[in-house]
């Protein structure tokens, strides 16, 4: 019965699930079995949601263009901020010690420190891709990859503006030397990011068990973490001395 | 004239020179390294020690403008697991007896050193004194002086989020906080709010320059001989510093802060200022599993570590609310059962105070133990300390007493000197449980200290007073000055052997260092003889000098498993033979001086005539 009743009801409440932006948010928001308002502290274990849960991303995945897509997920709040992703990153795809040539980026907020791993997520209308001028930033959708062309780039930083511009984390980062974009390629299937993620908090997952999921600007993810994570405000003391 | 990157002659795995800042008339130089230097003292520790040598005239004085402070890396650092900064001054709080300021050492972990060397420095030497606040700003082999008349006066904390604000959000900032700013003899130099170098009052010589901050935001490479062979090394590395999973599992969970518990069960923690040294039961109050119910939201790591141990967490309930701290062993030690505190959430918003005003919490806790002790025995009135209540586990006064401190206001002014100057004034027998070793106030060795003959016997060998981190024996005091040189985490470099790091130098180098552990030991001890041989020639007299608080000698412990043994006291007779034995095992003469011989035959005769002057030197 209780299956049933979610099938019924399952259009009213789709809308809270395509707003959640994490996983460990998707049942809190789902209705609980009797649909009663208020409080639905069962909701995690119930059958119906379960199954709700599976219906509802078998559709997303037959709607999804490459439904075997894979990304770098960020859990929250782990990152230590060790910035050993940004490193491996930089060696393996640039063969050079430094961050300043990754393509994952780590940012740090105050107070806490709170650190925010920002990497492209392979959203799916991709922004950057359309607004590239010169056809040098692609997807490729044998390979599931987005690849630059260094040759055609020209270093005018659209891509990530387009990217900042609707709302997302600024993906794209910039060769220091040469200046060319530079994205996340998934290491051809191997993230060596999530590889000596010493934290639990890099991982490399389908995107379709995240169903229209957006990436959101570093700052932002770093207030959500602090309502959620650090429930206690106190301002950074400014008693002068 | 420098090298440039890439050049002929560059030592690669190095970037190669010296950032030079005269802040007394603001001028910036660059400085090749010198290669054969850098070889013969591999990195931070040595090289800093021989530039020490060079560059400072002895018997300069600590708070004089001519007086350097370094900061230095080393030739892993950035690489692999290398990510430590080590700073060398003359300490302020560091002296013999008759009061001749010694060496000062700290070293920091965190983001700074990599990016400093990613900005094309292995260091930065500052010498002179500003007129005015200044900061230093360095980016990709650029520096300059910056006005921090704005920055004056502001907590650590308020410091790292402006300049963070003021310049790029990637910037990396070593800062001090008010208590440096004041000349407070112990005061630390910050990071990224809760990591600092906070040994010896590395934060008043910033404080004497003028000197509130260094930012540092770097984007060239490294250039290192063998980058594949790195690569490679990289899973190496992260795999041998990862075989212990139980250790490992340990660390991150709960972090350091479980020595507490172990140390105070093994007898060897310190309590009620170190007259004890068991706590039973109250040790846990505020142990790691209390952290970790009430307050621990994740972990926090230094450069490229694989095994992040720090735990950040933040205070929920009680006066304190909404306060952020990483509770580390030695500061918790210190605070908690040294002062006999039982509020755990007392001790972290303590911990986290002291790091908000940049105040060494080792030392702040010995300090304030201290005074508790005097205040019990009477040798302190409740007038000598404006009022203050300071009795045993008194939070809110340890605030109050702290805050004075920081403010040189009243007795402040005093306990900012230090327990050794402290203890002199006072007087009344009060320095017979002043635990400083070479006026440096005890750290928590973490696997035992107090009556355990090992760990205090290594604050007395410390060239830079009672730090925990020089190293118990022999063995590990080679590993202390390799792990230092390398700017690789002593809690790490543990896990590796010799030829590993034999192994990773040469594909960052290029050169053939040493491959076995033999030679890996002579080359610490060179190191650690040039630190003695630096202090001698500074005015040391290690006959005289060292020397252990009284209340080793002469009160037993009276609680926990090592009651009514040998163990119970550290001997005087025990304790002479042991140093005997260290002078002889570090090539040393009787009255703990290196021998002429001792000292050719570890390439540092150049340190003989400056030490003829000072000392009589023996032949053999």
């Amino acid at each position: 019965m209780g299956n049933l009743l979610a099938v019924v009801d399952f259009p009213r409440y789709c809308h809270l699930v395509w707003q959640s932006p994490f996983l460990n948010e998707l049942p809190h928001n789902l209705p609980s079995r009797h649909f009663s308002h208020g409080h639905s502290t069962a909701s995690t274990s119930s059958n119906s949601v379960k199954w709700l849960k599976r219906w509802y991303l078998r559709v997303e995945m037959n709607q999804m263009e490459n439904p075997m897509q894979v990304f770098v997920y960020h859990a929250l709040p782990g990152c230590s901020g060790c910035r050993i992703c940004e490193k491996m990153c930089a060696l393996s795809h640039e063969k050079e010690y430094n961050p300043a040539y990754s393509r994952i980026k780590v940012y740090q907020f105050y107070p806490g420190p709170i650190d925010v791993p920002i990497v492209c997520q392979y959203c799916e209308d991709r922004p950057c891709v359309g607004a590239c001028p010169t056809g040098a930033l692609t997807y490729n959708s044998e390979t599931y990859q987005m690849t630059v062309d260094e040759d055609l780039c020209n270093s005018c930083k659209l891509c990530n503006q387009a990217c900042i511009d609707e709302g997302r984390g600024g993906c794209v980062t910039f060769h220091p030397k040469k200046g060319t974009a530079m994205i996340c390629d998934l290491c051809d299937g191997d993230p060596q990011c999530v590889e000596y993620c010493p934290s639990n908090t890099l991982h490399f997952l389908l995107l379709s068990r995240f169903p229209k999921r957006l990436p959101k600007p570093a700052k932002l993810v770093a207030s959500r973490i602090a309502d959620q994570f650090y429930p206690v405000k106190k301002n950074v003391d400014s008693e002068r001395w | 004239m420098w090298i440039p990157r890439g050049g002929e002659g560059m030592v690669s795995g190095y970037a190669g020179k010296v950032l030079d800042v005269n802040l007394t008339d603001g001028t910036v130089e660059k400085t090749p390294i010198d290669p054969t230097d850098a070889k013969r003292f591999l990195g931070a520790r040595g090289t800093v020690t021989k530039l020490l040598w060079d560059r400072m005239k002895p018997g300069t004085q600590a708070f004089s403008p001519r007086s350097p402070i370094m900061f230095f890396t080393g030739p892993l650092t950035g690489l692999l697991n290398g990510n430590r900064t080590i700073v060398r001054f003359k300490s302020p709080l560091a002296a013999t007896s008759t009061g001749l300021n010694l060496m000062g050492h700290a070293s920091t972990g965190g983001n700074w050193g990599p990016e400093l060397k990613y900005a094309g420095f292995d260091g930065i030497v500052v010498t002179g004194r500003a007129d005015d606040p200044v900061y230093i700003y360095v980016k990709d082999e650029e520096a300059e002086i910056r006005s921090a008349k704005h920055l004056w006066g502001c907590s650590v904390f308020e410091t790292e989020v402006k300049l963070k604000e003021e310049i790029d959000p990637f910037v990396r900032v070593l800062q001090i906080g008010p208590a440096g700013e004041n000349l407070v003899r112990y005061a630390c130099i910050n990071q990224e709010y809760f990591y600092s170098a906070s040994r010896c009052g590395g934060g008043a010589i910033m404080g004497s320059k003028k000197l509130k901050a260094i930012a540092v935001r770097g984007t060239l490479a490294i250039s290192v001989d063998n980058i594949d062979e790195l690569v490679a090394l990289e899973d190496t590395f992260v795999r041998m510093l990862r075989s212990d999973a139980a250790y490992v599992y340990g660390r991150y969970r709960w972090g350091s802060t479980t020595a507490n518990i172990s140390s105070s069960d093994s007898s060897t923690g310190p309590l009620k200022n170190w007259r004890e040294a068991y706590w039973g039961d109250d040790i846990e109050k505020g142990g790691p599993l209390q952290w970790e119910s009430r307050c621990r939201i994740k972990n926090r790591g230094c450069f490229g570590c694989p095994t992040p141990c720090n735990q950040l967490g933040i205070i929920r309930e009680g006066p304190w609310a909404g306060t952020f701290d990483i509770p580390d062993y030695d500061s918790t030690d210190l605070l908690h059962p040294n002062c006999m505190v039982t509020d755990p959430n007392g001790v972290y918003a303590l911990s986290s105070f002291l790091d908000s005003v940049g105040l060494d919490s080792i030392s702040t806790g010995n300090t304030l133990s201290w005074v508790m002790e005097c205040y019990e025995k009477g040798m302190l009135t409740r007038e000598d300390l404006d009022g203050v209540e300071l009795t045993w586990g008194n939070v809110p006064a340890m605030f109050q007493m702290v805050r004075k401190i920081v403010r040189r206001e009243g007795i402040g002014d005093l306990l900012a000197e230090g327990i050794r100057m402290a203890s002199e004034k006072v007087g009344k027998g009060s320095d017979r449980f002043a635990m400083h070793c070479k006026g440096v106030e005890w750290g928590v060795g973490g696997a035992g200290n107090n009556r355990d003959q090992r760990e205090t016997f290594c604050y007395v060998m410390s060239d830079r007073g009672g730090t925990h981190m020089y190293g118990t024996t022999i063995e590990s005091q080679n590993r202390c000055a390799i792990a230092d040189s390398l700017t690789m985490c002593i809690r790490n470099v543990r896990f590796l052997d010799a030829e590993v790091i034999g192994k990773a130098l040469k594909a960052a180098t290029g050169w053939d260092y040493f491959s076995n552990q033999e030679e890996w030991d002579s080359l610490a001890h060179r190191l650690i003889i040039l630190e003695r041989a630096w202090n001698i020639r500074e005015g040391l007299v290690p006959e005289r000098d060292d020397i252990l608080p009284e209340r080793v000698f002469t009160e037993p412990l009276t609680l926990g498993p090592k009651t009514g043994t040998a163990a119970a006291i550290y001997d005087r007779k025990k304790f002479e033979e042991d140093k005997q034995k260290w002078y002889k095992a570090r090539g040393c003469d009787t009255h703990g001086i290196p021998t002429k011989k001792t000292l050719r035959d570890l390439d540092l005769a150049f340190a003989i005539p400056a030490l003829k002057e000072v000392v009589n030197l023996e032949e053999n």
